[in-house]
């Protein structure tokens, strides 16, 4: 999930920009690696590829069924409204759970911003209580399910280095193989490998290795449908290889660009809700 | 001798190349297969292997794995809780991430929920315990502070005043798997600790992993340096007495390969070599042993006056029939331990009884063929007429025709005061039993519960069988209300449980105004607050309860007080749980320390029917061996003595009966059953081929005595060996062997001949037609009057 604003755009491509040129600077300054100079661009150009598929939008709505699967197969179902609206240097985004009765009210306002952790407020239906949550660790579990926050934040081009690992398949489709390093150093990840649909250049797989190189998780990406000029994955699944647990997302009923109101995202609009 | 018998031993002698070779094959083979047979000295196979409290285990371990996998260092420093020691404690974090632990859980670590003022604004703060960058010795200090009554931390992360703390990780399934692995992590954690070690501060490594890791390694050690020995003094004694290299080895000839087809059986059936079977060498080299000695003395005898041929076949048909009884009852007293649901011993039982009728089956084989080639007539007996041993014999044979009653009240009354002393022995057992108090890592757990902590748990798992989720209000209720019970008992460290998780949540989240013991009034707010929980980081959620299996557990720590105490603990908890059940689902007491602990129990509960069984089955083999229900009886009655002087000996020296020390009087009743039946068994042989009874029961012990001495000398001095290690249980199996075999030679030469020739009794005694066929004839013995040949 990535999206800009006019002025995230711009910030973006100065982030991109300065990854570029702090390869170029890089490579004038190594001299005869201009291999790895070009894998690093080649990547970056990918990844490029990729965000301008799938960001741009203004604002957006959809449905949402968090599966968490245990170990042992036994389900827990959620079922979410989301909706996210692009603002300032960052992105808002509701989350208000329908299902199951006992959280059916509950809701999650995070204000995401470039630079800088997320702000979070959850209102608790049941003591009508509106709580902001001081900085929730980016490497955290995301609603007690396998993905981090980091997984679902926003995939900002400049938040990683690129590293062209070459082509592979998965089935029947070619892709193109990318590492990507996150920057900062908070991160859960030592790595990530991404596998991007060579024709669409739509992310299909990503796999996450944790801080000592190991392999700790598979994010697979599929029911991709186009609404407008937007890509979105209707399937998402994280499969977590040290606990065995997974998590399915599942997406329906996008609608972009419906012109979402900004008090909506606040905590004073969380609260009246619960009025 | 039977004439059946002799044609087999002349078949054999007649065939012996064939044997030979036969038995060489059987012997390469079996060597071929045991070498192949995988080994385990993991601890798990001390747990009882099925019945309900197995299922039970095992169910809880699918959902809450954790418990036997964690490991822990516990950190006591004098400085007062500051910047020095958090550091010395993200250190051994550092130290066992990189080692590839888990959940590594400290106080930098964990998450913990609380009400912030942030700019005017009440927060929920989420945030680690003491975060790195903002440590410091007043940051730590109040964060401390705030928290040092919090259940789920205090006696998890700290102990009570704060002076000790702890780092826990927990292995992966791959290497809590690999016996190898386990113990590979377990030295490279305790090499990197070293490191630490200070002034001032105690470091000290454990957990059940630990515990598996370091036991084994130790049993193993014990089993290698001990069994090496034993073979060692067994070779020494054995040349002592027979003064002959070649003898000394043939006695290994019968045991080395019977020990090789049992391993190799061991291997078919699947099992691997255990802490257990790896003491059968031992063990078949002393008990199958004897009755080599036995052959080898009777026929050195043979030999002086005829011919080899005949020497071999006339002794070996004479003690053939002993020989097999005596492996017989041997192998009952051993077998007889298959009736326990635990593997370990339910294999050491049936493996060491195969072993002892292997020794047996190769000692009328392949021993009469190799005896076969002798060429020497005579043989140095000068150890076997040694002045000690003729006295002892003399003394005994004295006493068997003089026949005073003041032995047998002698007897008596010994046994009575056994019997008063004997009901001193108390029953108690540890969790991690059987190391003496010297012991590193009995040092540690002794240590680790007197600072405040344990690595031991009782748990209570829950299930959901409805609708209703666990963490209803009116279950969280119960779980408080079961928390509250078992915190009065002495044994009880610390408790953690749901509504520990959220108590402190509900108080941050309504702004701290709530009190201390206030929980989620409905079951909406308890599923909001489980999903605030659920963001924590490091949270402890996971530990107590997975919603999506609907399952939860209340863990109980618990000090290693001896079965004793624990024992009634886990009763109570039982009826506890059995007469006020969970509102919704299900909840069983179970873990690692309830799994042993009953393993305790059954054993000791088995301890007395076991026992009673191999009686009865050995009295059955004596029964058919002597022909006589009232001869088994009479045979059966010495062999009583040796045990009550085990207990009396136990209750004397303090030593407790546990499952360790149990399984010896078993064996220890199987081993004294074997001098009787080879006094019996010559005294009936004189009398059938016709010799006064009056003369034969002297020449009877005359003949046996000898060896009867010399075998036990030979138990006495390989089972003396395993006093050297550093279990406890082998040091009691080691004394209570010899004290059963010193016991054992006193009343089967002294008592037993005395007891036969005093009591009137009626034998069935089977005197050999002129045509060759056996009848039974019955003839009334009146030792008073002239006999009846």
């Amino acid at each position: 999930m990535s999206e800009s604003t006019g002025r995230r755009r711009r910030r973006h491509r100065a982030a991109e920009r300065g990854a570029s040129i702090g390869l170029t600077v890089l490579a004038s300054f190594s001299g005869g690696r201009a291999g790895a100079q070009d894998v690093g661009r080649e990547g970056l150009s990918i990844a490029r590829e990729v965000d301008r598929r799938t960001g741009g939008y203004e604002d957006y709505e959809a449905r949402l069924t968090m599966v968490l699967v245990s170990r042992d197969g036994k389900e827990r179902v959620r079922e979410m409204e989301v909706s996210a609206l692009a603002s300032g240097n960052g992105e808002r985004t509701l989350l208000i759970f329908q299902s199951p009765r006992d959280l059916a009210g509950t809701a999650l306002l995070s204000h995401s911003q470039v630079g800088a952790s997320d702000d979070q407020w959850l209102y608790l239906p049941s003591m009508k209580r509106v709580k902001r949550i001081a900085a929730a660790k980016q490497s955290g579990s995301f609603m007690g399910s396998e993905f981090a926050y980091e997984d679902i934040s926003s995939q900002e081009v400049g938040n990683f280095t690129y590293h062209y690992e070459g082509e592979s398949r998965i089935g029947d489709t070619e892709v193109y193989v990318v590492e990507r390093f996150p920057v900062d150093e908070s991160s859960g990840y030592s790595r990530q490998r991404v596998y991007v649909d060579r024709s669409d250049y739509l992310p299909l797989r990503i796999e996450y290795f944790d801080t000592r190189g190991e392999h700790l998780k598979t994010l697979t990406l599929t029911e991709y449908e186009q609404r407008g000029p937007y890509w979105r994955a209707g399937s998402m699944t994280m499969e977590n290889h040290q606990t065995e647990a997974v998590t399915r997302l599942e997406w329906s009923d996008f609608r972009f660009d419906v012109g979402l109101n900004e008090r909506r995202f606040t905590a004073d609009g969380l609260g009246r809700r619960g009025r | 001798m039977r004439p059946s018998r002799g044609k087999i031993f002349v078949w054999l002698l007649r065939h012996r190349y064939a044997v030979l070779a036969l038995n060489v094959l059987l012997i390469v083979v079996a060597g071929y297969g045991a070498s192949r047979v995988p080994t385990d000295y993991t601890m798990e196979q001390f747990f009882p292997g099925w019945g309900p409290e197995r299922e039970r285990f095992d169910r809880y371990k699918l959902t809450f794995p954790k418990e036997d996998t964690r490991i822990t260092l516990f950190w006591e420093d004098s400085r007062p809780p500051g910047l020095d020691v958090y550091r010395g404690l993200e250190q051994v974090a550092g130290i066992f991430e990189a080692a590839g632990l888990r959940d590594v859980r400290w106080l930098g670590s964990v998450e913990v929920a609380e009400s912030a003022d942030v700019g005017g604004e009440s927060v929920l703060d989420v945030h680690p315990l003491v975060g790195s960058s903002v440590a410091t010795d007043e940051s730590i200090r109040k964060a401390l502070g705030r928290h040092r009554d919090d259940a789920l931390l205090r006696g998890y992360l700290w102990n009570g005043d704060q002076s000790a703390f702890a780092v826990h990780g927990t292995l992966p399934p791959k290497v809590m798997a690999d016996d190898a692995a386990r113990r590979e992590v377990e030295e490279h954690l305790e090499s990197e600790i070293d490191g630490l070690r200070g002034d001032g501060r105690t470091l000290v490594l454990n957990g059940i992993p630990i515990i598996r890791a370091r036991v084994p390694k130790l049993l193993d050690q014990d089993q290698r340096r001990l069994v090496t020995a034993g073979l060692a003094v067994f070779l020494v004694v054995l040349f002592l007495f027979f003064r002959h290299l070649g003898q000394v080895v043939l006695c290994l000839v019968s045991v080395v390969p019977a020990y090789l087809c049992t391993v190799s059986l061991i291997g078919l059936a699947g099992r691997p070599v255990t802490v257990m079977t790896g003491f059968i060498p031992i063990i078949v080299l002393v008990v199958g042993g004897s009755d080599v000695v036995h052959l080898l003395s009777r026929y050195r005898r043979r030999r002086a006056v005829s011919r080899n041929a005949e020497a071999i076949v006339r002794s070996f048909a004479e003690m053939s029939g002993p020989c097999f009884y005596t492996s017989l009852t041997t192998g009952i007293g051993f077998a007889s331990l298959a009736g326990t649901r635990i593997q370990l011993l339910t294999d050491f039982g049936v493996f060491t009884a195969t072993s002892i009728f292997l020794t047996y089956l190769f000692s009328m084989t392949l021993l009469p063929v190799l005896l076969s080639f002798y060429r020497r007539r005579e043989f140095n007996d000068r150890a076997l007429g040694a002045r000690w041993i003729f006295s002892t014999v003399e003394a005994a044979a004295g006493l068997a025709s003089r026949r005073p009653r003041g032995v047998l009240a002698l007897f008596a009354g010994t046994a009575v005061v056994a019997v008063l002393f004997s009901s001193t022995v108390r029953v108690d057992s540890h969790l991690v039993d059987d190391l003496n108090e010297r012991s590193r890592l009995l040092r540690d757990l002794r240590w680790i519960e007197d600072v405040g902590f344990s690595v031991f748990q009782v748990n209570i798992h829950m299930r959901q069988d409805g609708e209703t989720p666990l963490h209803h209000p009116a279950s969280l209720a119960w779980m408080e209300e079961f928390q509250r019970f078992v915190r009065d008992d002495p044994l009880v460290v610390g408790t953690a449980a749901l509504p520990d998780l959220f108590r402190p949540l509900r108080r941050a989240t309504l702004d701290g105004r709530l009190s201390q013991s206030s929980l989620p009034e409905s079951l909406e707010e308890a599923s909001q607050l489980l999903f605030l929980a659920e963001m924590q980081e490091g949270g402890l959620v996971t530990d107590l309860y997975r919603q999506a299996e609907g399952e939860a557990q209340i863990v109980i720590v618990v000090r290693d007080a001896g079965s004793s105490l624990m024992l009634p603990f886990l009763a109570g908890v039982d009826r506890y749980l059995a007469s006020r059940p969970p509102p919704f689902g299900t909840a069983v007491s179970t873990g690692t320390t309830k799994l042993i602990q009953n393993y305790t129990a059954q054993v000791l509960r088995n301890f007395l029917p076991s026992l009673a069984i191999a009686i009865v089955l050995i009295l059955g083999v004596m029964t058919w061996m002597f022909g006589s229900i009232r001869q088994g009886l009479l045979a059966l009655v010495p062999n009583f003595f040796p045990l009550l002087v085990l207990l009396a000996v136990m209750g004397v020296a303090g030593f407790p009966l546990k499952p360790a020390t149990i399984l010896v009087f078993s064996i220890a009743f199987g081993l004294a059953v074997d001098d009787t039946i080879h006094v019996l068994g010559r005294f009936r042989d004189l009398t059938r081929g016709g010799a006064d009874p009056e003369k034969a029961l002297p020449r009877a012990v005359r003949d046996t005595g000898p060896a009867i001495l010399m075998t036990s000398v030979i138990v006495s001095a390989g089972f003396a060996l395993l006093m050297l290690s550093r279990f406890e249980v082998m040091y009691m199996v080691g004394l209570m062997t010899m004290v059963s075999a010193v016991t054992a030679v006193i009343v089967d030469l002294f008592v037993f001949p005395t007891l036969i020739g005093t009591t009137r009794t009626w034998m069935t005694v089977r005197a050999p037609r002129p045509d060759g066929r056996e009848v039974e004839t019955h003839e009334r013995i009146d030792w008073q009057a002239p006999e009846t040949a």
